[in-house]
């Protein structure tokens, strides 16, 4: 009836995530003291000023991660996704308050619908409409997508281009597009692919850095307390991590099932 | 009735009652979750068929009065566009993927016309896209190989290090390359990538907490 011992202490582990994030929440400004500050979010509201100076879009895409199909949550890309268009929601509505171009070409239907919904929603709480083409699906095959983006910045020439996303093979393609039209760029990866936005972007964002981008960002209280509140049970995972380590040093194994969460 | 299916609550409530299924049944393998999981995993599936649906009709229809626009001299709400002379591509994009769903349809995905579509066409042109990162690849590696600053100086002789340990030539130079190699490569390349691995699930798993409890309101806050 029961699962095994270690998917049960995922739970629990999950559980105490939950717990530390939702009181952290609560509390909000009672807990926040200070967050570390992230260049490459700071630059955000830079790229939508250089935008809105050069009278040319600024381009979002949530890049396409990798593999085919109509659901980027099921290849298993969905929390980038959501974390690129958590990013969108304060950028279009930065756009909307200044009058400015927006370019979202998006991989994959799912996300896509997604993206056009957040979209209106950050145009409707500024009181204007969205325009109608304003978030584009391209594809969900991954160089036709890399493709008709980079078509996209030749034809548009966009003032800024923010990337955030699950990033695989396509990443090169679109950095270096990005970089040879001279636009203002900033590129967040989960990990490996960090490395083509650093040769070709003006800020990076790398790791975890990309999923509190939309919270950081959105200076809510509650969201920014959720930050502070997830550092508790990273501490507690390091904590754990540094005894398995001292457990292999003293030649002890450390249990897979208590480690391996 | 309409404001109360746009609540915030109503949005967070499916998303807990999704996310409680999909995590029990991995602890307590009772029927009544493994089925609610499954039943919930299938829900996924039909969702992204049917936005892949409602993707294609409205990129039909984005396409089409792009083709309207670009072929309208500069007139209307997109005078001035820079899409204006440039209904070609909008065109190629609309008749491939109208003729692919056509044949698909009528004659089965794996008929003789689609598969030569697929694999004459579609592949090909993917295939030439991704040769074309060789040349980017060589872009990206001339601009991060300048030592302009010492960051650069150091990702130089690592990349240089690493690309003498890959090639047969570093070793018939000197011996050591393949050895300083390996270490940057089993040692600093492997422990950075996994400490970065480490912190972006981390990531995820706080992001989707904060998704499930509506803190990230772009994506989890419904519509009102």
């Amino acid at each position: 009836m029961y699962g095994n011992i270690k998917d049960l202490m995922t739970l629990l582990m999950v559980i105490f995530w939950l717990i530390a994030i939702a009181v952290f929440s609560y509390r909000g400004r009672s807990v926040l003291t200070w967050i570390r500050p992230i260049a490459g979010l700071e630059a955000v509201d830079e790229a939508i000023g250089r935008a809105v100076e050069m009278g040319k879009p600024l381009f979002f895409t949530t890049l396409h991660g990798s593999g085919t199909g109509n659901s980027a949550f099921v290849q298993g890309h969905g929390p980038a996704h959501l974390a690129g268009l958590s990013v969108l929601g304060y950028v279009a509505q930065e756009i909307a308050k200044r009058d400015a171009k927006l370019e979202v070409p998006l991989a994959w239907p799912d996300v896509a619908e997604m993206g056009t919904t957040v979209v209106e929603q950050a145009y409707r709480a500024e009181g204007k409409r969205a325009p109608p083409d304003a978030v584009k699906y391209i594809s969900s095959t991954q160089m036709a997508y890399a493709l008709g983006t980079a078509g996209l910045m030749a034809r548009t020439e966009p003032a800024s281009i923010l990337m955030f996303g699950p990033a695989a093979a396509e990443t090169l393609i679109l950095a270096e597009s990005a970089n040879k039209y001279g636009s203002f760029n900033i590129g967040a990866s989960s990990a490996n692919q960090a490395v083509y936005f650093i040769t070709s972007c003006d800020y990076v964002m790398i790791g975890e850095e990309l999923y509190v981008s939309g919270s950081y960002l959105s200076k809510d209280m509650r969201a920014l307390g959720s930050i502070k509140g997830q550092d508790y049970p990273k501490l507690l995972q390091i904590i754990l991590y540094l005894i398995a380590i001292a457990m292999a040093f003293s030649g002890i194994k450390p249990s897979n099932t208590f480690f391996g969460l | 009735m309409s404001s109360l299916i746009r609540r915030k609550e109503i949005t967070i409530a499916i998303m807990l009652f999704c996310a409680f299924f999909v995590f029990a049944d991995r602890a307590y393998k009772a029927p009544i979750l493994l089925d609610t999981s499954k039943w919930v995993q299938k829900w996924v599936l039909a969702i992204s068929a049917v936005t892949m649906i409602v993707t294609f009709i409205s990129s039909i229809i984005r396409n089409t009065r792009r083709i309207q626009t670009s072929l309208s001299e500069g007139d209307g709400p997109d005078a001035g566009s820079s899409i204006v002379g440039q209904w070609f591509y909008y065109g190629t994009t609309l008749v491939a993927s109208v003729l692919t769903v056509a044949v698909g349809l009528t004659m089965g995905i794996q008929s003789n016309p689609y598969q030569w579509m697929y694999q004459y066409v579609f592949q090909n042109l993917a295939t030439a896209i991704a040769s074309f990162l060789g040349l980017f690849y060589i872009g990206a590696a001339f601009r991060a190989f300048r030592a302009r600053t010492a960051e650069a100086a150091i990702l130089l002789i690592c990349g240089v290090t690493v690309m003498l340990t890959t090639n047969p030539f570093g070793e018939a130079i000197w011996s050591g390359f393949p050895v300083i190699g390996s270490w940057f490569l089993n040692w600093v390349s492997i422990g950075s990538r996994r400490g970065m691995g480490l912190a972006s699930s981390v990531g995820t798993v706080a992001l989707a907490i904060r998704v499930i409890l509506g803190y990230e309101r772009s994506v989890s806050a419904g519509g009102e």
